[in-house]
């Protein structure tokens, strides 16, 4: 016994590094893939509050781009408002819940975002208290931008579409074909849209935008569009790249995607596998 | 405990982590070389410092920099591994006169080149750690080891830049 603990003392410089090593390897496995309230992310009140000082002070070198980017946005609303100009008096009408204000729409600012990690993560400045809450969507004027992971009273911090994790349900073209998006690690413009069977036609320049059927995102907001598609010989589904709607580099104001609709939608699909068992 | 010595190495630290967080971490060149130079707070600090020690700073440094960085237990994991080494591989280079009358191993104590074979493998080593757990397997050899090789790069040419600049002969001894 007495020997037993000579040895643990002789080598105890490895001992610590082997308890260390458990405690990260274990942090690494359980606190990072798992949407979770944690404490130890940047959603925290001291990194949030950090990163928010450090965003106001960045925010001055950005305000003729944020000032571009709202004045298009305001363009384009007012455009599709101009569009569509009620011909009938729609007031007379019951409109079904699902229908008016399934999503409800919180603006947060990025204080602080990464585009070339394999997992990049963006906090914003709204947290619980604001209504935010785990899994909700994030989107942009110009399209899909990601899903809040964790939050705190202030903050959340939220998985970037540029997460190799993040599988986004998408839809491809005017046949709606259903694919998936997820990122491969390595170009921040790109991304890349899996499982499109073979017999779909696929060109350059086609567009691809969120399926809905998730309830993070809502229906139709445009992830990018075709670049490049292949197949291989034998494959069952094509290669494909797309570009990009959103430019991760200057993320400034985004939208928190609320879905009143989700805990019915998610139980009721509960409720169905559970038929399948 | 508390000596003007701690004193100063808790300023360095402070730095470093603030300078890491606010500045560093938006250094990336072709989104492939990026700036850890945090990792020069564990390389820098005094030579007779005890190995336990030493690994549990790493191991806060790296949970300091994993809550900024959203990668809980990564830099930790890496960091404290590094600090396992560094008494090993500070040994294994020992110059021909010995540590003795040496505070920090850093450029103006000892010579640039030797700094150079100290920082390089054990910064590779802390940047493979920590690309390869983020990128979450071995599936992009290339161009994960691509991505360590470049920063360690970086991180070693900024850590030089910061000791002729901050380190200089005379000016904290």
């Amino acid at each position: 016994m007495r020997k037993l603990f000579q040895i643990i003392y002789q080598y105890r410089a490895f001992f610590i590094l082997l308890l260390l090593q458990l405690v990260s390897g274990w942090l690494i496995v359980n606190h990072n893939d798992y949407i979770s309230a944690s404490y130890f992310n940047s959603s925290s009140s001291i990194a949030g509050n950090f990163y928010n000082n450090k965003q106001s002070v960045a925010d001055y070198f950005e305000l003729s781009r944020v000032n571009q980017h709202l004045a298009e946005e305001n363009e384009a609303l007012r455009n599709s408002l101009a569009e569509k100009q009620p011909t009938v008096d729609t007031t007379q009408f019951l409109t079904p819940v699902y229908l008016a204000g399934q999503y409800d729409f919180t603006i947060a600012k990025v204080v602080n975002n990464s585009v070339s990690r394999f997992t990049n993560y963006f906090t914003l400045n709204k947290g619980s208290n604001d209504g935010i809450e785990e899994g909700m969507g994030v989107v942009n004027s110009f399209g899909a931008v990601g899903k809040v992971k964790s939050v705190s009273k202030n903050f959340s911090t939220g998985y970037s579409a540029l997460h190799g994790n993040l599988l986004i349900s998408a839809i491809l073209g005017e046949k709606e074909t259903l694919c998936t998006a997820n990122w491969d690690g390595k170009n921040p413009s790109k991304i890349s849209l899996k499982y499109v069977p073979r017999h779909i036609e696929v060109e350059p320049g086609m567009e691809v935008f969120t399926s809905g059927f998730n309830a993070v995102f809502p229906p139709k907001v445009k992830i990018g569009e075709v670049e490049t598609a292949e197949i291989k010989e034998n494959a069952t589904f094509y290669e494909i790249t797309l570009t990009l709607s959103v430019d991760f580099n200057s993320l400034d104001y985004v939208y928190v995607v609320g879905n009143k609709l989700k805990q019915e939608k998610d139980s009721i699909e509960q409720s169905i596998t559970v038929i399948n068992d | 405990m508390i000596n003007t010595l701690n004193i100063k190495q808790i300023v360095i630290w402070l730095l470093f982590i603030v300078t890491q967080v606010l500045f560093a971490q938006n250094l990336v060149l072709y989104n492939k070389a990026f700036c850890f130079i945090y990792v020069g707070f564990l390389l820098l600090l005094p030579i007779n410092i005890s190995r336990n020690y030493l690994m549990l700073i790493g191991f806060f440094t790296g949970f300091v920099i994993d809550v900024f960085y959203n990668s809980l237990g990564t830099h930790m994991a890496a960091s404290t591994f590094l600090c396992y080494l560094r008494p090993l591989w500070l040994n294994a280079i020992t110059p021909r006169g010995g540590y003795e009358n040496i505070e920090n191993p850093a450029v103006k104590d000892l010579s640039l080149s030797w700094f150079l074979a100290y920082s390089i493998p054990l910064t590779l080593l802390h940047l493979c750690i920590v690309f390869f757990v983020e990128a979450g397997g071995f599936h992009m050899f290339f161009f994960v080891l691509l991505k360590a090789i470049g920063s360690t790069l970086l991180t070693v040419l900024v850590l030089v830049i910061i000791q002729y600049l901050f380190y200089a002969k005379g000016r904290y001894a």
